[in-house]
């Protein structure tokens, strides 16, 4: 809830827009996206950035209000950049690479997310998810095809085999709209969950946190900080996070002997935040200016696809707040999503990729969910054995190595899909570098297209269409993956160690070696890779046949 | 289960948990035995074993 007016109430209202279908014009959408949200605003996005229109359909007639979900993984901006709508984000966001974890006034933990100089972007970002959305909206704004119908609230939805049907409220009236595939992202109470019959399914915690903003002018970097038990809230867990704007996120955990009702009022949570900010040294004043409430979850639905509803983001799974999987989760699914469905509704890949979607979104569910659970159950300990377990964890922090993992709060990172449908197996020629299912790893390249060349990352020449990153050196194989090209959809990048040009191909100049050692590149091996960045097949030895099964595979979405 | 230790240093442990126990004090006495099997368990370096002995601390407690 709001407390006074803030910078969470300057974001524009939009109109409601009376749409063709009010007055008695149907037409057949190729996709419907129940919710505005951040998964839903990405998925449109991306479906443009394939010039697959869709019609974004959302209650609210603004952004939603307050920072919510503040952190945006490494995984969440390269999505965002191959989508090409980052910029805004990174310009805003707190970029940060870790944390520290003090219990009883010893630091017993000091953590770096993975980073080096090799990467584009940086672990994580801290931005008002109110913020996020909005740079989206704008960004949707400027693509054609994408079409968002705010004021908008579906209040029935009829699959049928080959279309859905929606019916509309708006402030002008009820309408039915038809489309080929509806995607629903209406977040965590999801309308469209409960149209279809379908429940969550897992496990709650009871465990609850306050979450607050407050302004407050400090100097102290952008890190994450956890205080376990601290002498201003003593039995209760506090975390601290930069945002921009000079605005904190407070979390504390309340003791299950606290009344929510009570925790909430404004003087209690002042006085909670007088407290903290006093004990690490915080003098300024501070305007307090949101609170919610937060209680972990560890929900799915069994499957995504229903037909043709696919599910994504908090409609599809809730996991805990901790580890900043939520929002992150969804925007994977949305970068997920894009390529497929653009790619059935084109038909340059087939209806069982929608399958793969999926099956790999429930597999990465479950691995956010097992991850998240080890960090509730430390956050939050749900019984006295589990409390009395973490202070020991917490104890032995102090002053030994091997139990400081236990400790560390299992930030969210990129997922590997190692059994996905439309991946191929090794062949068991040994090589190191990114299995199969994982994401390319990304470094610095110089690039040669044609006469054009710009010095840039890797993993941006992974376009809208699968790609094969190629080794030079193998002119068997540089002709092969040449050949497929020029008859399906696939991009050639081939990896040089001189600067040079390629007909055909996109160049990408290893100047500093980095490719060869992250990829294990000899000449002629190679990786196929999903337009959404993730590795479908590699190799040490090109073989022909076996690379044509490969991108077919992928294509197809299975055998 | 066979013993591993000669009963000449048994019976010190056992006395030196005691006097642990005691001057953790009633208070962090549980939290000083939470740490010490994590301890014991890490140096042990076996989760099969630690998971036995788990169960068989557990039996026989009334």
């Amino acid at each position: 809830m709001a407390l006074g007016r803030s910078i969470y109430h300057d974001f524009p209202t939009y109109a409601f827009r009376r749409p063709p279908e009010l007055d008695g014009q149907a037409r057949r959408h190729p996709v419907a996206i129940v919710g505005g949200g951040p998964v839903a605003l990405t998925l449109a996005i991306g479906l443009a950035r394939y010039g697959v229109p869709s019609v974004v359909i959302e209650p609210r007639d603004c952004v939603s209000f307050g920072s919510r979900a503040c952190c945006i993984s490494r995984r969440s901006l390269e999505i965002w950049d191959h989508f090409g709508v980052v910029e805004r984000p990174l310009a805003k966001g707190l970029a940060w690479t870790g944390g520290r974890s003090f219990w009883h006034g010893h630091q017993v933990l000091a953590f770096e997310m993975p980073h080096d100089a090799d990467q584009k972007h940086p672990p994580m970002i801290n931005l008002q998810q109110c913020y996020a959305e909005q740079f989206l909206v704008d960004a949707l704004a400027e693509l054609p095809q994408a079409e968002l119908r705010w004021q908008s609230r579906v209040t029935a939805a009829v699959p049928h085999d080959d279309f859905v049907r929606l019916t509309i409220e708006t402030p002008e009236g009820v309408y039915d709209l038809e489309a080929d595939w509806v995607v629903a992202a209406d977040g965590a109470r999801s309308f469209m969950r409960e149209a279809l019959g379908l429940s969550l399914e897992g496990t709650s915690y009871e465990g609850r946190y306050l979450i607050a903003d407050i302004r407050l002018r400090s100097d102290h970097p952008t890190e994450r900080r956890a205080w376990f038990d601290p002498a201003s809230n003593p039995g209760s867990t506090v975390l601290m996070h930069r945002q921009p704007d000079d605005i904190w996120r407070v979390d504390y955990q309340l003791r299950d002997d606290e009344d929510a009702e009570i925790e909430l009022r404004e003087e209690r949570v002042r006085a909670r935040i007088d407290a903290h900010l006093g004990m690490i040294g915080e003098r300024m004043d501070y305007e307090l200016i949101w609170i919610s409430l937060y209680k972990a979850h560890c929900l799915t639905l069994a499957r995504y696809r229903h037909g043709r509803v696919l599910f994504a983001g908090d409609a599809a799974h809730l996991v805990p707040i901790f580890g900043v999987r939520g929002l992150n989760s969804g925007i994977d699914d949305a970068g997920n999503l894009a390529w497929k469905l653009a790619a059935v509704i084109q038909g340059w890949g087939g209806e069982a990729l929608l399958d793969s979607y999926s099956h790999e979104r429930v597999f990465a569910a479950h691995e956010n969910i097992r991850q998240a659970r080890k960090s509730t159950l430390f956050m939050t300990p749900p019984s006295p054995g589990f409390a009395l377990m973490r202070d020991a964890a917490l104890s032995l922090a102090v002053r030994h190595d091997f139990a400081r993992p236990l400790v560390n709060p299992r930030q969210t990172t990129a997922i590997t899909f190692p059994d996905s449908i439309i991946n191929t197996p090794d062949d068991g020629t040994g090589l190191a570098g990114p299995p199969v299912g994982a994401t390319l790893p990304t470094c610095p390249v110089a690039v040669r297209r044609g006469n054009r060349a710009w010095d840039g990352y890797l993993l941006d020449l992974v376009g809208l269409r699968p790609a094969v990153v190629l080794f030079a050196g193998d002119a068997t194989a540089e002709t092969a993956v040449q050949a497929a090209a020029a008859q399906g959809p696939l991009d050639v990048v081939l990896v040089t160690a001189d600067d040079c040009t390629a007909a055909h191909a996109t160049v990408a100049w290893d100047v500093r070696g980095r490719a060869r050692r992250l990829l294990d590149g000899a000449p002629g091996t190679g990786y196929l890779v999903r337009p959404d960045g993730h590795i479908a097949a590699r190799w040490r030895h090109f073989d022909a046949a076996r690379f044509a099964a490969a991108h077919a595979r992928l294509l197809k979405g299975g055998d | 289960m066979a013993s591993a230790l000669s009963v000449e240093d048994l019976e010190s442990v056992w006395e030196q948990l005691a006097v642990a126990i005691d001057r953790a004090g009633p208070t962090r006495d549980r939290l000083f035995l939470a740490k010490l099997a994590v301890l014991l368990a890490n140096a042990l370096g076996d989760r099969t074993a630690v998971e036995r002995l788990i169960d068989a601390a557990l039996a026989d407690l009334e």
